[in-house]
């Protein structure tokens, strides 16, 4: 069976600035049916762009390369002779945005916002309509489902207006949930619930969800997979619980020992030396070799994203950490 | 089943002062619409045996210089006057939404045409347009409607175009773009909802601006029959033969007027905004 979302070879750029150079290149991207994949990396990554153009929902300036494929649930979205983009929206792929308050329409009511999207991809109309949207309420754990279909959204905490929203990527009844930064902007207590429910919805509802974080936590805690982007590249990709325990790729290892360890003895945190290379300067070879403690001659050119054997993950390093067995 | 905008609209928030304007403007809609069944003498039967009888028992508000009932000319002069104001009010807004939300929603060379037409509109001097043209057309209610709405669109659609222009780059408009809705749809059922109530305040408040600017056109005797402006030219001629009430009550139904419907308009600017509703 075919994943149900896969991306090959995915180029992006934005013509006029950054010399033209890409800002997302050749990355590749598999998720199954009730699997979690994390797209992990720091602002300028290019995770975002990634997510946003799976359903081509990148600015206009943006140009997505011709050979660029992305297909979701066996509809070519990206590619040559894609079908329209817009059918699979709000449909086939919801998406959950980070910013709660922005995100939802400030003059509306939460249910009338539901109904909208219940009745368009759904066709449910009426009373039906309506039994669907205080379900979907319920579904994503807030109390009081009528109440909350009657407020608007400032009138939400925050915590509840991410569920809200969540509630509205469900509404469609999607195959692929994208959620950008869905927790960043939330209480740490809170995030932790919504990451829950995002982990059992994916399981309940047999989801393929792509997270967008840069936070290692947030990983940990709700994907089954993880790819570690750089500099628009992926650099590595495998199982969360593998990559986080055992890091294969310098960048990787830096940026998990540059997290707290809860609990332990008060040692400075490691801090990574200089700084991702910009869209324009990034020419040939391995791309974090400028910061890398093991950087050798042969990173001058670029490594491929190889598995480092059956079932284990893909690194994209000529020198992996712990690369035996 | 989603509680409407209704109910809070008419509660205008609890502000005593919008529900005094409330009251006012539906008042003077009312008295205009039963103005037949209220007016206690037709307005143009003139009787000279009675003229310029000051305020008393059959002539409430007293009679003119052709002794025609005062309170029933201003009675059947607020239908013109309230006429003229709404109707061009709607058709002015109505214009300069429509306009003005293309032109901030699409950009491009749509607002380019939708602005320079603003531009070109607004470096016309209204008044001395009005006064020609209406002259050359001779004073009638479509007439001056629709010069007035056609010289007002551009204060609504510059008001909306600069709401539009901020709503698009917020996050709910992609996100309904995420949610796979058209651009039309987003632009009518998402982004210009969120932008009408400057809008509606500022068509309340044009509401009482026009009477005003309506009877000033009367004044200077380019005003339809019976229209307060035309009431108060008529009774100024007599005012130097201490015939005050023919002058007094039409200006104070203008005054009365141009107060409910800014009060009104103040009440709902304060109602109409969802993010001032408190924690339910």
């Amino acid at each position: 069976m075919s994943p149900l979302l896969r991306v090959a070879d995915l180029t992006v750029s934005f013509p006029g600035s950054h010399d033209d150079a890409p800002v997302v290149q050749g990355v590749g991207l598999t998720l199954e049916a009730g699997e979690t994949l994390a797209l992990v990396g720091e602002s300028g990554s290019g995770k975002s762009v990634t997510a946003l153009s799976l359903v081509r929902l990148l600015p206009g300036a943006a140009v997505v390369s011709p050979e660029s494929v992305v297909e979701i649930a066996g509809v070519l979205a990206v590619g040559p002779g894609a079908s329209e983009a817009r059918g699979l929206r709000g449909g086939t792929v919801g998406m959950v945005f980070q910013e709660s308050a922005g995100a939802l329409n400030p003059v509306r009511r939460v249910g009338d916002q539901l109904q909208e999207v219940v009745a368009r991809h759904r066709g449910l109309t009426g009373g039906e309509c309506q039994a669907e949207v205080l379900r979907l309420l319920g579904e994503v754990g807030l109390p009081d489902p009528p109440r909350v279909a009657n407020s608007y959204a400032h009138q939400l905490s925050g915590g509840m207006r991410q569920r809200a929203l969540i509630a509205l990527a469900l509404a469609g009844d999607p195959s692929l949930l994208v959620a950008d930064e869905p927790t960043s902007a939330l209480d740490v207590t809170v995030q932790l619930r919504v990451l829950e429910l995002i982990r059992d919805l994916t399981r309940t509802r047999r989801l393929a969800t792509l997270l967008i974080t840069h936070d290692f936590s947030v990983v940990a805690h709700a994907s089954d997979r993880v790819a570690v982007m750089y500099a628009g590249r992926v650099v590595e990709e495998g199982s969360a619980g593998s990559v986080m325990r055992n890091p294969h790729h310098p960048y990787t290892r830096a940026l998990l020992s540059a997290l707290p360890a809860g609990g332990g003895p008060k040692e400075p945190l490691e801090s990574m030396p200089g700084r991702m290379p910009a869209p324009r300067e990034r020419r040939g070879g391995c791309l974090f070799r400028g910061r890398c403690p093991i950087a050798r001659e042969r990173c001058g050119d670029e490594p491929e994203l190889e598995p480092l054997g059956e079932g284990r993950a893909r690194v994209r390093c000529w020198f992996p950490l712990d690369a035996s067995p | 089943m989603f509680r409407g905008h209704a109910s809070r609209l008419l509660a205008l928030g609890g502000n005593r002062l919008a529900r005094v304007g409330l009251a006012g403007a539906t008042l003077a809609l009312l008295l205009a619409v039963l103005a037949p069944f209220l007016a206690p003498h037709d307005p143009t039967q003139t009787d000279l045996a009675r003229h310029l009888l000051p305020p008393g028992l059959d002539h409430l508000l007293g009679t003119d210089q052709l002794g025609r009932d005062v309170l029933s000319r201003i009675l059947f002069g607020a239908r013109v006057s309230l006429t003229v104001a709404l109707l061009s009010v709607v058709l002015s807004v109505g214009i300069g939404v429509t306009l003005g939300a293309l032109g901030g929603f699409f950009g491009g060379w749509v607002d380019g045409v939708v602005m320079r037409t603003v531009d070109l509109v607004l470096a016309v001097p209204r008044l001395v347009l009005l006064v020609t043209v209406i002259a050359l057309l001779r004073p009638s209610v479509t007439a001056i409607v629709l010069l007035l709405a056609l010289t007002q669109w551009p204060a609504p659609a510059r008001l909306i175009r600069a709401e539009i222009l901020s709503l698009k780059e917020r996050d709910f408009v992609e996100a309904a773009r995420a949610l796979g809705y058209s651009r039309a749809r987003i632009l009518l059922r998402h982004v210009v909802p969120n932008a009408l109530s400057p809008v509606l305040v500022a068509a309340t408040l044009g509401v009482s601006h026009t009477v005003i600017l309506e009877a000033g056109l009367a004044f200077l005797g380019l005003g339809v029959p019976l229209s307060w402006g035309t009431l108060l030219l008529a009774g100024q001629a007599n005012l130097i033969t201490g015939a005050w009430w023919l002058t007094v009550f039409p200006g104070a139904a203008i005054a009365l007027v141009a107060i409910a419907f800014n009060l009104l308009g103040d009440g709902l600017r304060d109602a109409l905004d969802p993010r001032q509703e408190g924690p339910s």
